[in-house]
């Protein structure tokens, strides 16, 4: 019974990993991509925000 | 032998221990062939009249048992009177010992419960697994039943210390040698008796105290309580890991399907491709050349006239070369801007790869991703820098001539991109620029991966830890390397 508890629990972590990285997969989005600064647009010499989209981000 | 019956335990009789004359009862009293007294530790046989008669004073028993003479109970659909109880230890190794239960079914024979540091296996042989008559010893260390391998574990020579009960048998006169071999819950015995040269093959199976407890209606705590790992105790661990393992299999064909899913409807497409050659800025006009020259032509040349002279030629030169040369010496090519590309359908991720033919030096630019709707812009820096050589008798490089650079999430339509170059050097003279859409998400795929083998490979990791603790209490443990040894 504690063995099938334990089965269910990681089944449903597994899944969420697996329906997390297929949202990114159909968003494009990248889990690192190259550090980026964002402008958003009527930009004005402000950086608005950086790291935009991606979970994080390396050189 | 076992008397057997189709139906029920026969009648139980009584007869009078001949050392202390308290009075003995026998459960299977027609059968029996020798008993041990429960009052005074008298081994006693029968003899052809049916009468007891002394063999030998055996020691007093160390421990009470836990399941009682007498007591019945059901265990795995088969009903069992216990009716010895015998503590024994290793010949070799006298601080080994554990103790067993006799058990009497009346259609099936003997089996045998067998406690050792409270881990619990019920024990039985032909008469209850007819298929032990094929059971074998197999090449090394291992042996065959019902066509499963089971690995030596132990090898001994069992004696024993005391017991109480009734046997059918001259158990005392017995001398056994014994080797078990463990498939978790299950173990394999061997028994060779040194006499006869005969062998029995008996199969146990690992028991919960509290399947015991239930089953003889004896409270759990009154059992001695666990010690480190029974030899055929199964793991949780491996069941554990089993189960991850399975899951984490079908979540990574399900992404992997998902990955081609996505791949197919959004294939890879290069967007821009082309080859930009790097050029230097116009010249800033020289104002010290020009003053430098007035100086000449106005005054009369002497020799002190004519060092300063020199010197203003020297610094105009250098100032000639330094042009477009910041003051740590790069060089800023002519920014440029790409054509304008399309990306029909988003967001997508989207890669620009940079290549230009670096011989030790380095080039670094600023890339400008610019939307042309609303200008939105995307902005990084990337250095790209090669070097080479040969030093003590070894060439080394380091760095390459190529670089990439990924955005995420990039909504559809129209951009261009801005570049900045410069670099260590004026003698670049081209920049290679390749714009991808919908590039696979390589790092996505592995921590994906990475992420759903965590698990399974922690189970993996205390599975085997168990099994190395359970195999620590073997002379044959496959886990035992030189190091060990």
């Amino acid at each position: 019974m504690k063995q099938i508890r334990s089965n269910i629990a990681y089944f449903a972590v597994a899944s969420a990993v697996v329906l997390y990285f297929t949202y990114d997969a159909f968003n494009g989005i990248a889990f690192w991509q190259s550090n980026t600064v964002e402008r958003n647009a009527g930009y004005h010499g402000t950086v608005a925000h950086s790291g935009y989209g991606a979970r994080f981000y390396h050189k | 032998m076992a008397t057997l019956n189709p139906k029920a335990f026969p009648f139980s009789d009584q007869i009078i221990c001949p050392g202390c004359k308290q009075s003995i009862t026998l459960y299977d009293h027609i059968a029996a062939e020798a008993v041990a007294c429960p009052s005074c530790f008298t081994y006693s046989l029968f003899s052809d009249s049916g009468h007891p008669y002394v063999k030998e004073r055996l020691i007093r028993i160390a421990n009470k048992p836990v399941l009682p003479i007498g007591t019945t109970a059901t265990l795995r659909d088969i009903e069992y009177k216990v009716i010895a109880y015998i503590e024994k230890k290793e010949a070799a190794y006298t601080q080994y010992k554990w103790r067993e239960y006799m058990l009497y079914n009346y259609a099936k024979g003997y089996a045998f419960l067998a406690e050792f540091d409270g881990h619990w296996t019920l024990i039985a042989g032909k008469s209850f697994y007819p298929e032990l008559e094929k059971a074998k010893k197999s090449f090394s260390n291992t042996a065959l039943y019902n066509e499963m391998e089971f690995n030596l574990f132990n090898s001994y020579r069992p004696i024993i210390d005391s017991m109480i009960g009734e046997f059918d048998w001259d158990i005392r006169s017995e001398r056994i040698k014994a080797q078990e071999y463990i498939r978790p819950p299950f173990l394999l015995t061997m028994e060779q008796n040194l006499s006869t040269q005969q062998e029995d093959w008996y199969l146990g199976e690992y028991i919960e105290v509290a399947e015991i407890a239930e089953a003889f209606k004896i409270p759990a705590g009154n059992f001695p309580s666990k010690e480190g790992i029974g030899a055929n105790e199964p793991s949780k661990h491996r069941t554990r890991w089993n189960g991850a393992l399975t899951i984490s299999g079908f979540a990574i064909i399900a992404f992997l399907l998902v990955q081609l899913l996505v791949g197919w409807l959004r294939p890879e497409t290069v967007l821009l491709e082309h080859t930009y050659a790097l050029d230097l800025p116009p010249k800033p006009v020289d104002t010290t050349l020009k003053k430098s020259v007035m100086v000449t032509g106005n005054h009369k040349t002497t020799d002190s006239t004519a060092t300063s002279i020199g010197n203003i030629l020297q610094d105009s030169a250098t100032a000639i070369n330094s042009v477009n040369e910041d003051v740590v010496g790069n060089f800023e090519f002519k920014s440029f801007k790409t054509p304008t590309f399309t990306i029909p359908d988003g967001p997508v991720p989207l890669e620009v790869e940079l290549s230009s033919p670096l011989d030790n030096n380095w080039l670094s630019t600023t890339i400008e991703l610019v939307s042309e709707k609303d200008n939105q812009t995307w902005s990084l820096t990337k250095n790209i820098e090669y070097y080479h050589g040969y030093e003590d008798g070894e060439n080394w490089s380091e760095g390459g001539t190529h670089e990439t650079v990924l955005l995420s999430e990039i909504p559809p339509g129209k951009y261009h991109i801005n570049m900045y170059p410069y670099s260590g050097t004026r003698l670049l003279n081209s920049l290679d620029v390749k714009v991808t859409e919908a590039v696979t998400l390589w790092r996505n795929i592995l921590v994906t991966l990475l992420i759903l083998c965590l698990y399974p490979l922690y189970c993996w990791y205390r599975a085997r830890r168990f099994e190395v603790s359970r195999w620590m209490n073997s002379d044959f443990s496959p886990y035992q390397t030189d190091d060990d040894e």
